[in-house]
C-alpha cells in the first residue's frame, strides 16, 4: 500500500511539473507572439506616414520613423525598464505596497548588467517583458513621428523619440500602469489600455514639439488660413493605419498577466497590469466593436477615407481605458464618439496654427484624454486593483491621472524641442524644406521613374 | 453605473458596468441609433452629391 501511495504521488509531482513547464512555455510564447503583432503597428506606421508625406519627402519621412524604432530599443534597455521599475511610488523611489518596485527592486531586475537582462534559462519572463514593453514604447515615438513630418532634423528627432520613449512614458506607465504606481493605489487610476498613459502622453509631447517646431511652408496663408498639404499616397496611408489596428490586438494582448506563474495574479484567470480579472474574450468584443463605432463615426463627420481609418483607430483608443469592463455596445458608443469628434477636434488646433500633419495630436492625445475621463463616468465604484480596501475608479481619480499623463507629456516634448531649437537642432534647412528632403538628403529614389512632381500648397 | 462589489477576489461571473440591469439594452440601443443615425446622415450626403452632379455642379 505504501509503495503504491509513494508511486502515486511521484506520479502527481511529474504530472504537476509537466503542467508547470507547459504553463510557462505558453506565458513565455504568449509574450513573444505579442512583439511581432506589435511589430505590425511600425510597419503601419511606416507606411502611414510616408504615404502622408509629399512626393518629395518620402523617403526621409521613412528614415526618421525607422531610426525612431531603433533607437528606443536599445535605450530602453539601458534605463527605460529601470525606470519602470524604480518610479512607481514617485521621485522618492521606494518599494510600493506589492514590493514590486523602487530603487533596490529595480536595481535588482532591470539594470543593463543584471543576470535577468540576458539569456538565462532560469528565467522565462524578463525577456518577454521587456521585449513587449519596448514595443510599447517604441509607439509612442512612432505616434509623435507623424506629426513633425517634412521639417524636422533627424539628429534633433531621435532625441526626442528617446526622452518620450524611454523616459516621458515610461514615468507615466510606473505611476498609472503599475500595481504600485502612486496614480493607482492613491487616485483609483485606471488605463487598462493605455489611452492616457502611452497614447496621450504622445500625444501632447507631440504638441509641444509642434509648438517649437512650426507648420510647413505653405501650410499658413499670411492672414492665418491654412492649405491642404494633401497626402502623395492616401491608399498607402489608410493602409497603414489598418496595420496599425492589426498590431493594436498584440498591444493589447501583451496588457495581460497570463495565469498560473509565480509573477501572476491569478493562478486560473487573466488579470489585467493592476491584478482586475480580465478575459481575452472581452477584448475580442469591445475592441471590435470600439473600432467600428470609430469609423462609422468619423464616416457620419467627414465621408473621407483618411478620417474614417483613423477614426478605427479613435474608436479603440477611446474606449481602450475600459476595455475590461466596458459592455460592447458602450464601447461601440464611445468608439462612435471619438469617431465623430476626430474632425472637429483636429480643426480646432489647425485653426490656432497647429500643423499636425496627420491628426496624432487629436487621434492620440485628446481621444486618449476623452476614454480615461469618460471611464471615471461609467466605470466609477469598481476596483483600481486587486485587494481588499483598495481605490475605487473615480471621474475626480480619472481626471487627475488625465492632468498627470498631459504635463508627462507635453512639458518635456516643450522643454526639449526647445532646447534643441536652440542648439539649431530641430528644423531642417529653408532651402532643403522646399528642394525636399529626399533629395536634400536621402542616397536613393522613392519611384526612380517618376510618378509627378510634388506641388507646392501655394502654387 | 457603480459596482456593487468592492474585492476583485470573490467575483465571479459577468463583471462588465451595468450587468444584469436595464443598461445592457440602453446601451444597446444607443449603439443602433448611432448606427442608424449616421446611415441616415451618410445617405443624405450621398443623394445630395449625385444630385449636385446631375445638376452639373
Amino acid at each position: 500500500m505504501e509503495e503504491q501511495l509513494a508511486e502515486l504521488a511521484a506520479k502527481i509531482a511529474e504530472l504537476e511539473a509537466a503542467a508547470s513547464v507547459t504553463n510557462t512555455m505558453f506565458a513565455e510564447t504568449y509574450y513573444y507572439l505579442t512583439i511581432p503583432l506589435m511589430i505590425i503597428i511600425h510597419a503601419g506606421f511606416l507606411a502611414y506616414e510616408m504615404g502622408a508625406s509629399r512626393l518629395k519627402n518620402v523617403l526621409a519621412s521613412g528614415v526618421k520613423n525607422i531610426l525612431a524604432f531603433a533607437f528606443v530599443v536599445p535605450t530602453f534597455y539601458f534605463f527605460g525598464w529601470w525606470v519602470y521599475w524604480a518610479f512607481p511610488t514617485g521621485i522618492t523611489f521606494s518599494a510600493g505596497p506589492n514590493g514590486i518596485s523602487g530603487w533596490a527592486y529595480a536595481n535588482e531586475i532591470a539594470l543593463p548588467w543584471v543576470e535577468y537582462m540576458g539569456p538565462n534559462i532560469a528565467d522565462n519572463a524578463s525577456g518577454v517583458f521587456w521585449g513587449a514593453f519596448t514595443l510599447f514604447a517604441a509607439t509612442t515615438a512612432s505616434i509623435m513621428s507623424g506629426a513633425v513630418i517634412e521639417r524636422i532634423q533627424v539628429a534633433g528627432f531621435v532625441i526626442l523619440a528617446i526622452v518620450l520613449g524611454s523616459f516621458a512614458w515610461v514615468v507615466a506607465a510606473a505611476w498609472g500602469w503599475h500595481a504600485d504606481g502612486w496614480l493607482v493605489t492613491q487616485w483609483g487610476v485606471h488605463d487598462f489600455g493605455a489611452a492616457g498613459l502611452v497614447h496621450a502622453v504622445a500625444g501632447f509631447f507631440a504638441l509641444g514639439v509642434l509648438i517649437n517646431l512650426g507648420p510647413r511652408i505653405g501650410k499658413f496663408n499670411a492672414d492665418g488660413s491654412a492649405n491642404h498639404i494633401g497626402a502623395h499616397n492616401l491608399p498607402f496611408t489608410v493602409t497603414g493605419l489598418m496595420l496599425i489596428i492589426v498590431g493594436f490586438w498584440g498591444f493589447l494582448m501583451a496588457c495581460l498577466i497570463v495565469p498560473g506563474e509565480a509573477w501572476s495574479w491569478f493562478g486560473d484567470k487573466f488579470a489585467t497590469i493592476y491584478g482586475t480579472p480580465i478575459t481575452l474574450s472581452a477584448l475580442s468584443f469591445n475592441i471590435l466593436m470600439g473600432f467600428a463605432g470609430g469609423i462609422i463615426g468619423a464616416w457620419m463627420v467627414t465621408r473621407d477615407p483618411f478620417w474614417m481609418m483613423s477614426g478605427g483607430l479613435a474608436g479603440i483608443i477611446a474606449c481602450a481605458s475600459g476595455l475590461d469592463i466596458y459592455w460592447p455596445p458602450l464601447a461601440f458608443a464611445m468608439g462612435f464618439a471619438g469617431g465623430a469628434l476626430l474632425k472637429p477636434c483636429a480643426a480646432f488646433l489647425e485653426k490656432r496654427g497647429i500643423d499636425d500633419a496627420v491628426g496624432a495630436v487629436t487621434v492620440h492625445g485628446t481621444i486618449g484624454l476623452f476614454g480615461l475621463i469618460m471611464l471615471g463616468i461609467w466605470g466609477s465604484g469598481y476596483p483600481a486593483l486587486q485587494g481588499e480596501g483598495v481605490p475605487t475608479i473615480s471621474l475626480i481619480g480619472q481626471i487627475v491621472g488625465a492632468v498627470v499623463f498631459f504635463l508627462l507629456g507635453f512639458v518635456p516634448g516643450y522643454v526639449v524641442s526647445l532646447i534643441l531649437k536652440g542648439f539649431g537642432l530641430l528644423r531642417v534647412g529653408e532651402e532643403a524644406e522646399i528642394a525636399g528632403l529626399d533629395t536634400a538628403k536621402v542616397p536613393v529614389a522613392a519611384y526612380p521613374e517618376g510618378i509627378g512632381a510634388s506641388a507646392h500648397p501655394a502654387e | 453605473m457603480g459596482s456593487a462589489f468592492s474585492d476583485w477576489a470573490l467575483f465571479e461571473g459577468p463583471i462588465y458596468m451595468g450587468a444584469n440591469t436595464s443598461w445592457e439594452v440602453i446601451w444597446t440601443l444607443v449603439a443602433a441609433a448611432c448606427c442608424i443615425c449616421a446611415l441616415v446622415v451618410g445617405s443624405r450626403h450621398e443623394l445630395d452629391a449625385y444630385k449636385r452632379m446631375k445638376n452639373g455642379r
